[in-house]
């Protein structure tokens, strides 16, 4: 499992961070410039956060620039699985974070990047991985170019 | 006087002669780059709307609990109808 070959999706914080170049999270920016080395997932939850988020000019240019890459960009507009959101919402976690957590089980996707570091802590046996950017940044590094 | 269109036509000649696996990563590369610079511009055009907003310097805390909220607003509206 590597986060060159996988799929992975970005929490809305990664992108939101990185669109505002925010100092406190510089690999959130450094990511979203390499979105063309990943294979990242964009599923509804977080793409009406982004629309919410942002003015509807800005989601469309967003949007039209991760169309640059459509074989290693796959934006869904499905809902998540009604028993699966309930089902980890009942392990405890908040109706939002059930739902992009139901959104990933349900494709399979191997890695959440986030930089939320209680993001569904609670629950014990997730079906994927949390890394920060800065932690997806060094291993993408650790892939691309070796140790360094 | 050299146009655009015979420099254009010039560069097309000339990338026409080399292998396939050349042009491929020609291209990739070209995507990758109006990519990174589209990118940029709508950076730089967000935080101009937030500044213009008074929000481009709101502590994480606040962009963390707006984001909470927005998060449990939207899930609230595809799944509790």
């Amino acid at each position: 499992m590597t986060i060159a070959d996988d799929w992975i999706a970005l929490d809305t914080n990664i992108l939101i961070f990185g669109l505002h170049e925010d100092p406190h999270f510089p690999a959130c920016a450094a990511l979203l410039e390499r979105m063309g080395e990943l294979h990242v997932y964009i599923p509804r939850q977080i793409i009406r956060e982004l629309q919410n988020h942002l003015l509807p000019d800005e989601a469309s240019e967003l949007f039209r620039l991760f169309n640059r890459h459509p074989e290693r960009i796959r934006i869904t507009w499905n809902l998540a699985a009604a028993e699966l959101v309930e089902n980890f919402r009942q392990s405890g976690c908040k109706l939002g974070d059930a739902a992009v957590a139901a959104h990933l089980a349900e494709e399979g996707v191997a890695t959440l990047i986030s930089e939320n570091r209680h993001f569904l802590s609670e629950i014990p046996s997730l079906p994927f991985r949390v890394l920060t950017a800065a932690a997806a940044l060094e291993e993408l590094n650790k892939i691309r170019y070796g140790s360094r | 006087m050299e146009t655009i269109d015979t420099r254009v036509d010039q560069i097309a000649e000339e990338i026409a002669s080399w292998e396939s696996a050349q042009q491929e990563s020609l291209l990739q590369r070209l995507a990758e780059l109006n990519y990174r610079r589209g990118l940029k511009s709508l950076s730089e055009k967000i935080q101009r709307r937030l500044e213009i907003e008074g929000k481009l310097h709101q502590s994480v805390e606040e962009m963390f609990a707006e984001m909470a909220r927005i998060r449990e607003s939207v899930a609230a509206d595809d799944y509790r109808r």
